[in-house]
């Protein structure tokens, strides 16, 4: 964990009962649900609201084309972990976002969205299009300090 | 390798969806675990009963990872097909496709290890591979 990288979202997280499996480990789709948590704080402060998808704008989400994670140690029920999250790259309409959580200082496991920027398309079947991500939020998502 | 194909049906239920009204994408994950957790459940291999009659510890996951190519909506009825792709060493791959209406909306993919208990380990457990008693049931084997 580097501290001296200030565009770097980081969030502190216990590890409940709710997310944890019979193994008493963190059910690995909670992870994912947890990175979801810090992208939207992560576009939130660079001036997108999620909410806006819903009608307020003609912005329409920014879906996943991919997912994954690799894992290094388990978390376990009553551990405190760090996150830190931040955007790597915006190439053309694709957003990269990782995620790195580190539990006592050792780094358990590592993830990674792959995201397309969209707007609103009422006359398409999906009802949004992937277009380039506009300069000032690129600029940003990539520039926030935290 | 041959595969051999574990099938599920599912419907796309209120809880399983965001505000966007598709599927929230760590649901599908739960899903993948399910379809893997059945796909064993089906040759006879309780991870419950495993765990608490044998020296099994589980199945962890190393890397997990999800094509996304379609959205899946609230409503929707899926297919998903789940198999065993590949069994190297201690490390074997599953995989999932999920078809709605007959097309490919998603493809996700498990790498896991086969865990026995291990106390002597800092971890309690060690991994050792698939025993053949599954891995035969599992993955067809390839035509003499």
């Amino acid at each position: 964990m580097d501290a001296a990288v200030p565009n770097r979202l980081r969030t502190t997280r216990e590890i409940q009962f709710a997310d944890c499996d019979p193994a008493q480990i963190m059910f690995y789709p909670r992870l994912f649900e947890q990175f979801v948590r810090c992208t939207e704080v992560m576009f939130r402060k660079a001036g997108i609201h999620w909410e806006q998808m819903l009608g307020k704008s003609d912005y329409g989400g920014i879906p996943l084309v991919d997912a994954s994670a690799r894992f290094h140690r388990p978390l376990r029920f009553g551990d405190t972990v760090e996150i830190e999250s931040w955007v790597e790259e915006i190439r053309g309409k694709v957003i990269v976002i990782r995620h790195e959580v580190y539990n006592r200082g050792e780094l358990a496991l590592e993830g990674r969205e792959v995201r397309a920027y969209t707007v609103r398309d009422p006359g398409s079947d999906k009802g949004i299009k992937a277009v380039p991500v506009p300069d000032a939020l690129r600029d940003r998502l990539l520039g926030t300090t935290y | 390798m041959t595969k051999r194909v574990f099938k599920t049906t599912r419907h796309i239920n209120f809880a399983d969806c965001d505000p966007a009204q598709i599927v929230f994408y760590p649901r599908f994950f739960e899903m993948f675990d399910r379809c893997t957790e059945n796909m064993f459940r089906d040759i006879g291999f309780y991870w419950e009963v495993a765990h608490a009659t044998t020296n099994y510890a589980g199945m962890p996951l190393i890397e997990v990872g999800a094509n996304f190519h379609r959205p899946v909506r609230f409503g929707d009825t899926v297919e998903i097909e789940t198999w065993i792709d590949e069994v190297k060493g201690k490390v074997y791959v599953v995989r999932h496709k999920l078809f709605n209406k007959g097309q490919l909306s998603l493809e996700g993919r498990e790498v896991r290890c086969y865990a026995v208990k291990a106390p002597e380990h800092p971890s309690g457990i060690r991994a050792i591979p698939l025993p053949d008693e599954l891995r035969d049931k599992l993955v067809a084997k390839e035509p003499a």
